[in-house]
């Protein structure tokens, strides 16, 4: 192991503190990920749907997931 | 009476051991000094099982192979097969792995176990092993007190280990000295009497102890001091590895059946090693002896030998055992078979399981989902929809139009049946297990307490509006009788979204999905969404109808928000940093009076847009009827 990497380990484990924002922020980059996919799976869905009732409920999920993706940046760039 | 016998039987042989004997004395002291330091490991690496260890285990099994692996590892870093048997059987019982892979842990853990042997053997004997200890316990002591839950942790771990040094030195000094005043070889025994009167010596000693780890340091410093003899110390390690199993029958005790399974296993596996050790030991000795020459150790040096021999013996153990595994699981699902568990009683919930803080929510969890099971199908029926027609994919507005009679159910007796017994057990639970939690843990732990309340209140409140439902679904009056469907439809749709939620295991963000039942939970809302006022202002349904379809909308407005509410804590994937992510992100309800403006807007923009392509489209179909050359139809 490097020595860069020793000291990081080492204050990764006297700073836990750190080391919990480390892992808050890569569980929101992959919520955010998994957001981004689902976003991207409801525009092909709505692409295809005819049915106004299927239309309408995909914008609704796709309005929801907007606001959640536009939250989970903030919350991200407010950690970092 | 025997019971209470014992205890103070041994204490006082003991005392009287001690007096004759200070040798005696140091040894016994090391023992206990060896035995403390095991327990001081076994707190130090709990500390670790708010995560690390669970993690490792859920990616670890798999497989057969990858649960053999993770049994061997795991065991040789913590020298602990007692802990990682326990651990396994809790895990079982929380039904977080298999029996499989359970099985496969412990049989790696029957191979981890023997690198103790080399470490006491190869090290501890060869070293002046207390040099070592007293810096571990020094620095050990000072992170002990430290606040960092990782710290501490550390701290009892380095503690431990200064501990099992300690001891290991005090009995090893114990044995050199007791060599000079009683000769102990004097009892030895030859032959198959000798084999298994110290096989049964192994397994006494272990059982007492609770640790093939303190009867192998004894068994080898015995040896090196020439107390036993080669062959008795080999019957002797025959007899701990099967007397290691009281650690984990006694562990399953207080599991389900599951547990119960993988002790029986652990003692079959072992006791299969065992007869074969015994069998066959005169081979096993001549294939010790061949591999200690091949890799350099002196013909005399027994303690290494003794090495070899628990390292080849548990090998063949594995090697014999590992083919019949599926044999072996549905041997033990037959001959034990699972208890049919009553709708009221909790499956999960056990002694087992409270001790490991992840286990304990994981059980938690479990249990909640059994209860949400229960109250499914009185929410469903009290709907009078079943619970088929829910988990199908047929429109639900066509399935209440269906006429029927409406499903009977006393919603009451039904609560006290398989709600209520169960809900309490999970809150006394919960109130235990949170002793031993850090924050987050605590916040998971009361996350489920209150999915478990809004089940009993969305019960509760299905129960308020049973009766009126039931009136209006068969009414002459198609406009209530629609209005009752209408909230038929709404609850059954949330009963089916959360079942799709459940099922779901790949997506990372489920319980982020529920944002948009809360948005669509307002707009179905008769009262907020000026359906209610409409059919009393056209007098479409008479006053005693309307004060009902009040109330009811309202509690079927908090049905739903109580089960989305529910679904969020129950359905949340992943670890606790996750959950606490997907919380964080999910909408407040200002953000979802946002989305629902905006929803609004967009409609209202779709609408105008549409009716400015109908005017375009009929400007053009008049200006193609103007234009000359056409004819007027």
């Amino acid at each position: 192991m490097k020595t860069s990497k020793l000291l990081r380990k080492s204050a990764e484990i006297l700073g836990a503190k750190k080391s919990k924002q480390r892992k808050e922020v890569d569980c929101l980059k992959d919520l955010l990920a998994g957001l981004k996919k689902k976003k991207r799976k409801y525009s092909a869905k709505l692409e295809d749907a005819k049915n106004p009732r299927d239309r309408e409920r995909i914008r609704k999920e796709l309005a929801v997931i907007r606001v959640q993706r536009h939250k989970g940046l903030k919350l991200l760039k407010k950690i970092k | 009476m025997l019971r209470k016998a014992i205890l103070p039987t041994i204490l006082v042989i003991l005392a009287y051991g001690f007096w004759v004997s200070p040798d005696f004395k140091e040894i016994s002291a090391g023992v206990a000094i060896f035995l403390f330091g095991m327990l001081s490991l076994e707190e130090g690496f709990k500390a670790f099982t708010g995560g690390l260890l669970e993690r490792l285990l859920r990616k670890t099994t798999s497989s057969l192979w990858k649960s053999l692996s993770f049994g061997v590892v795991s065991t040789t870093l913590m020298q602990s097969s007692s802990l990682v048997s326990v651990i396994t059987i809790s895990f079982l019982s929380a039904g977080l792995i298999g029996l499989a892979a359970g099985i496969g842990i412990i049989f790696g853990a029957n191979l981890g176990t023997t690198t103790g042997a080399w470490l006491i053997a190869g090290f501890g004997l060869k070293v002046k092993i207390s040099a070592y200890a007293m810096p571990m316990l020094v620095f050990g002591i000072m992170l002990v007190f430290q606040k960092s839950r990782s710290l501490k942790g550390i701290g009892y771990i380095l503690t431990g280990l200064g501990f099992l040094f300690l001891g290991i030195h005090h009995m090893k000094e114990g044995f050199e000295a007791f060599r000079d005043t009683i000769d102990l070889t004097a009892f030895a025994v030859s032959g198959y009497a000798g084999l298994f009167l110290f096989t049964f010596l192994g397994v006494a000693a272990t059982v007492i102890m609770q640790s093939s780890h303190a009867t192998l340091v004894i068994i080898i410093t015995a040896l090196s001091a020439g107390q036993v003899t080669y062959e008795n110390a080999l019957a002797l390690a025959i007899g701990a590895n099967i007397g290691t199993t009281i650690t984990a029958i006694l562990g399953s005790m207080s599991s389900n059946v599951q547990g119960k399974r993988l002790a029986a296993a652990h003692l079959i596996f072992n006791a299969v090693t065992a007869v074969i050790a015994i069998a066959f030991i005169h081979q096993i000795g001549q294939g010790v002896n061949a591999i200690s020459a091949w890799v350099g150790i002196a013909d005399d040096d027994y303690t290494l030998k003794l090495a070899v021999f628990h390292t080849v013996f548990n090998t063949i153990g594995i090697v014999a055992m590992i083919p019949f595994i599926n044999m072996l699981v549905n041997f033990l699902q037959r001959v034990m078979p699972e208890k049919v568990v009553a709708a009221a009683m909790p499956k999960y919930l056990n002694e087992a399981n409270i001790e490991l803080p992840d286990t304990a929510i994981e059980a938690v969890r479990k249990e909640t989902l059994r209860l949400y099971e229960n109250a499914f199908a009185i929410i469903a029926h009290g709907l009078s929809l079943h619970r088929h027609e829910i988990l199908s994919d047929a429109d639900l507005a066509d399935v209440v139009n269906k006429p029927r009679k409406p499903i009977e159910i006393d919603l009451e007796a039904e609560y006290n049946a398989t709600v209520k017994g169960l809900y309490s057990y999970i809150v006394h639970f919960i109130s235990r297990a949170q002793v031993s939690m850090d924050e987050a843990q605590a916040d998971e732990l009361f996350a489920l307490r209150a999915a478990g309340r809004d089940i009993v209140e969305a019960i509760k409140d299905t129960k308020h509006m049973h009766k009126n439902l039931t009136q209006y679904i068969r009414s002459d009056n198609a406009d209530i009788r629609a209005e009752y469907n209408k909230i038929r439809v709404q609850l059954g749709e949330v009963l089916r979204r959360l079942s799709e939620a459940g099922a779901e295991t790949d997506e990372a963000s489920v319980v982020l999905s529920f944002d948009t039942l809360k948005v669509e939970l307002e707009e179905n809302d008769s009262t907020r969404n000026g359906t209610l006022e409409s059919l009393i202002r056209h007098e479409k349904i008479s006053p005693a109808m309307a004060t009902s379809l009040m109330n009811d909308a309202t509690y079927a407005y908090d049905v739903a928000r109580n089960l989305v509410q529910m679904g969020e804590a129950l359905f949340a994937s992943g670890d606790l940093a996750m959950k606490q992510a997907e919380r964080e992100v999910a909408l407040t309800e200002d953000e979802l009076e946002e989305v629902r403006a905006a929803l609004e807007l967009a409609k209202s923009k779709i609408a105008s847009t549409e009716k400015e392509i109908e005017e375009v489209q009929a400007t053009l179909a008049h200006a193609t009827i103007q234009a000359p050359g056409n004819k007027t139809p």
